[in-house]
């Protein structure tokens, strides 16, 4: 996708919106409600999953393998545990993962890639040479490492997935400063005195949201898909439930009891849309406006 | 005390086999046919074919059609002749004498004599075959060979379990005309194998297959009935599974519980169950607490914790009926001592766990959780909470435990890991609170269950004692029990050292396993330990 902030930013005249706008126009339309309500969902069963789910997802809790019932609407695993509550507690593992990624990566990536286009010089220099180091690292890969050496956890893979996440955004957020920087209306902010400060914060921010939103978005939606297939792969935290950990148990009961995988599945799939539409729409928007 | 051995060689006894289509009579199982191709799935690749030099399931699964024992085992677990005709037990047990079959070639033509046995024991087994190493190893004094057809095995003092270790599984032979003077782990016929059993190789493509032909001179008359056994590698399970139904393969070794139950259901194969596998036979999937550890230094956490699980769950949630609840220290499969009916065994009671808890200082909160008031080693507060270490295959059993002890207040923390990173953590840093092991107790306890608790074995040996229980008695109880030779007073004294031991709980016993074979229903005349196909038929 390519990036061409000259037809957005007009903030001098009045008839176009402001990025901020725009982006709550496009999440009118189909695709952002969708996409919007699928990760409020997320976010509002992570939040409330205690209050949510029937039961501990950990207890046994009814028969063996019972399919979808009343009592436990999405069926029951082998050891006889709720899989509904599971798929709710996993929903938290996911969202606690994705945002403490996204935290760590929007702060990284803004910092490096303001401070790299908008300073410029050999300090742009030194850190884009670390960006691109680190662009090159196999992300999945570097979290198996981790995780085979350190043992599976949570709080290390959002450490190490936040720490090799930002570059993209990074450069992204760089190119971008740099033709702003530019453009009319920070040459004018700078003229009346404006410091620095003032400028990244009240004039270029606003115009990089856009694009900030977009790749985090799908950021956010490629880091919950990392996670599930580490618990796929039987690597996450053993005590934490994790919707890939469910799915691969499942496999293993695949013809006799669809219900396990199918919903951990679909509850990835849910979430891993809803991101994607949502940065998709706002996509559309920094594109389009 | 003088013994004969029957000369008797087990010929195709189904250990359990149960029909899955009830009244209909499967023609193939009463009607054995000469010819004709067996195909069994693998579940991993066995790297080299040499069982005289390691204990891997693996390697065994793949090779010991094409090796012999000097004994086999019967079902019963009671020795009977392959490559020894018959023996004699002289100096109270401390003396046996075999005399060899007659007539009895290698695949390459060679004859089979006394030599080859000296020469695989006192080179090969004794040096790299892990268990009869330790255990024979360490009470044999000399092996002699008065002539061709003769060999002598003499001990420091009488040892009773001998001619139970000394199957394919535990003790192949293997020819010294090939390996005299080479470095037996690096002998190209590791990979091109020659041997006596029934099968001869054929061919080896690392990853994928393994073939073996007929031995048109294998020593038991009309045996083998099968022209050709197909050994394909298939590592997942469910692939294995599908593969059988689509008739690409004709033999499982094993089957997960729940597609156990559809394949019974849908028709056309046969099952045999059994406690045998390559790897060791008669395994218990045991509780290993690390008495190192202050938080299970009084016995009555142990206790609580041992009274918390319900094993009855495990073997219907996790094994899938494949298996039962362990009743004593010893498995049920080594009949003569088995002692299941001491009454200090734990059994699933929440009550008394809670009541245990209690007593052993450990207080519930309000939110459920327990933490320590007056446990000696333990600061005040501190929550009850310990880790449970376990292979990344036995994870339904680490989940069911962690349930089932919440249920009474305990807190568990999971900590999977792969095989050999699981061997380093437990028996070489001892960095672990509790742990699940599936501890094979072999033919006889003399193989496979002192090793969990005399004090000698505590240490960096992988599987050994991973409690680190010690207890003086229990080890001279254990010393008066390999030189005891009558069976009745062994199994007196194995009854002591379990009634000792439920005392101490250093373990917990938590279910006894079984693998259950399945075939198609057009092949049949299978037996259960190495030499599965021996006298097995396929109908084409």
């Amino acid at each position: 996708m390519s990036f061409s902030p000259d037809a957005s930013l007009k903030p001098s005249e009045p008839a176009v919106a402001t990025p901020g706008q725009q982006i709550m126009r496009r999440l009118t339309r189909p695709a952002g409600v969708i996409g919007a309500t699928l990760t409020l969902a997320l976010i509002c069963v992570g939040l409330l999953a205690p209050f949510l789910a029937p039961t501990d997802p950990r207890a046994i809790d009814g028969p063996s393998l019972s399919p979808p019932t009343a009592s436990h609407p999405m069926g029951t695993d082998a050891l006889g545990r709720d899989v509904l509550s599971g798929v709710i507690y996993g929903a938290r593992t996911s969202l606690i993962t994705v945002s403490g990624v996204g935290l760590l990566v929007f702060l990284i990536g803004i910092t490096v890639g303001i401070v790299s286009g908008y300073r410029g010089g050999w300090l742009d220099d030194v850190l884009m040479r670390g960006t691109e180091a680190l662009q090159v690292l196999p992300r999945f890969f570097l979290a198996l490492v981790v995780v085979a050496y350190f043992g599976p956890g949570t709080d290390r893979l959002v450490i190490v997935l936040g720490l090799t996440s930002w570059p993209l955004l990074a450069r992204v957020v760089r190119s971008q400063t740099l033709s702003l920087r530019r453009r009319d209306f920070i040459e004018a902010a700078r003229t009346q005195g404006a410091s620095g400060y003032r400028i990244v914060v009240h004039e270029l921010w606003p115009n990089l949201l856009p694009t900030v939103f977009t790749l985090m978005g799908l950021l956010t939606a490629q880091v919950l898909l990392i996670e599930a297939s580490l618990g796929f792969l039987g690597l996450s935290d053993p005590d934490a439930v994790s919707l890939g950990y469910l799915a691969s148990e499942g496999q293993r009961f695949l013809r006799v009891a669809w219900w396990l995988a199918a919903f951990p599945g679909l509850a990835i799939l849910v979430a891993v849309l809803g991101l994607n539409l949502l940065a998709d729409s706002a996509g559309d928007a920094t594109l389009r406006a | 005390m003088l013994r004969r051995g029957s000369a008797l060689v087990v010929s195709a006894v189904l250990l359990v086999s149960c029909s899955t289509t009830e009244g209909t009579p499967q023609p193939a199982a009463d009607s054995p046919v000469q010819g004709g191709t067996l195909v069994a799935a693998i579940s991993a690749d066995p790297g080299q074919l040499n069982p005289a030099i390691t204990t891997s399931g693996d390697v065994h699964t793949a090779s010991e059609l094409m090796y012999n024992g000097l004994v086999s085992l019967t079902p019963d677990r009671e020795p009977v002749g392959e490559l020894a005709e018959s023996w004699d037990v002289e100096d109270n047990g401390a003396l046996y004498r075999f005399h060899l079959r007659e007539g009895v070639t290698w695949h390459d033509g060679e004859p089979f004599t006394s030599a080859d046995v000296k020469f695989s024991f006192e080179k090969v087994l004794l040096k790299y075959h892990s268990r009869t190493a330790a255990s024979v190893g360490q009470a044999l004094e000399s092996i002699s060979t008065p002539d061709e057809r003769t060999v002598e095995f003499r001990f420091k003092e009488p040892y009773a379990p001998f001619p139970l270790q000394l199957d394919v599984t535990e003790a192949p032979i293997i020819p010294e005309h090939i390996y005299a003077g080479t470095d037996p782990l690096e002998n190209p016929a590791n990979l091109e194998p020659v041997g006596t059993g029934p099968f001869a190789f054929e061919s080896y493509k690392p990853g994928a297959e393994i073939r073996l032909v007929r031995n048109p001179d294998y020593f038991i008359d009309g045996q083998p009935l099968l022209d050709e056994v197909v050994l394909r590698v298939i590592p997942d399970a469910e692939s294995q599974v599908i593969a059988l139904e689509a008739g690409e393969v004709d033999w499982l070794f094993g089957v997960p519980g729940a597609d156990l139950a559809r394949l019974e259901e849908d028709g056309g194969f046969e099952f045999l169950r059994t406690n045998v596998n390559p790897g060791g036979s008669n395994c218990i999937m045991t509780v290993s607490f690390n008495l190192e550890k202050p938080v299970f230094q009084d016995v009555r956490t142990r206790r609580a914790v041992a009274t918390a699980i319900n094993s009855q769950q495990f073997v219907d949630r996790v094994l899938f009926g494949q298996g039962k609840v362990a009743e004593a220290p010893i498995s049920s499969g080594i009949d003569f001592a088995h002692a299941d009916d001491l009454s200090g065994m734990p059994t699933y009671d929440k009550q008394a766990a809670e009541d245990l808890l209690d007593a052993a200082g450990w207080i519930r909160q309000g939110d459920g959780t327990r933490v320590a008031q007056g446990v000696q080693g333990i600061p005040d507060g501190t929550p009850l909470s310990f880790g449970f270490t376990l292979f990344t295959s036995f994870a339904a059993y680490g989940d069911l435990f962690k349930a089932q002890l919440a249920d009474v207040g305990i807190d568990v923390e999971l900590d999977p890991q792969e095989p050999d990173i699981f061997a380093e953590t437990v028996f070489v840093d001892r960095d672990f609170d509790s742990n699940i092991i599936s501890y094979c107790n072999g033919a006889d306890p003399e193989i496979g269950v002192k090793r969990m608790y005399v004090s000698s074995t505590i240490g960096p040996v992988p599987f050994s004692n991973a409690a680190a229980y010690s207890n003086p008695m229990v080890d001279s109880l254990f010393d008066q029990a390999r030189t005891t030779v009558d069976p009745g007073e062994r199994g007196e004294v194995y009854r002591q050292i379990q009634e000792i031991l439920v005392e101490d709980l250093p373990y917990f016993w938590v279910v006894e396993t079984e693998a259950t074979r399945v075939y198609s229903s057009r092949c049949g005349g299978f037996s259960q330990a190495g030499h599965f196909a021996e006298a097995a038929y396929c109908r084409q």
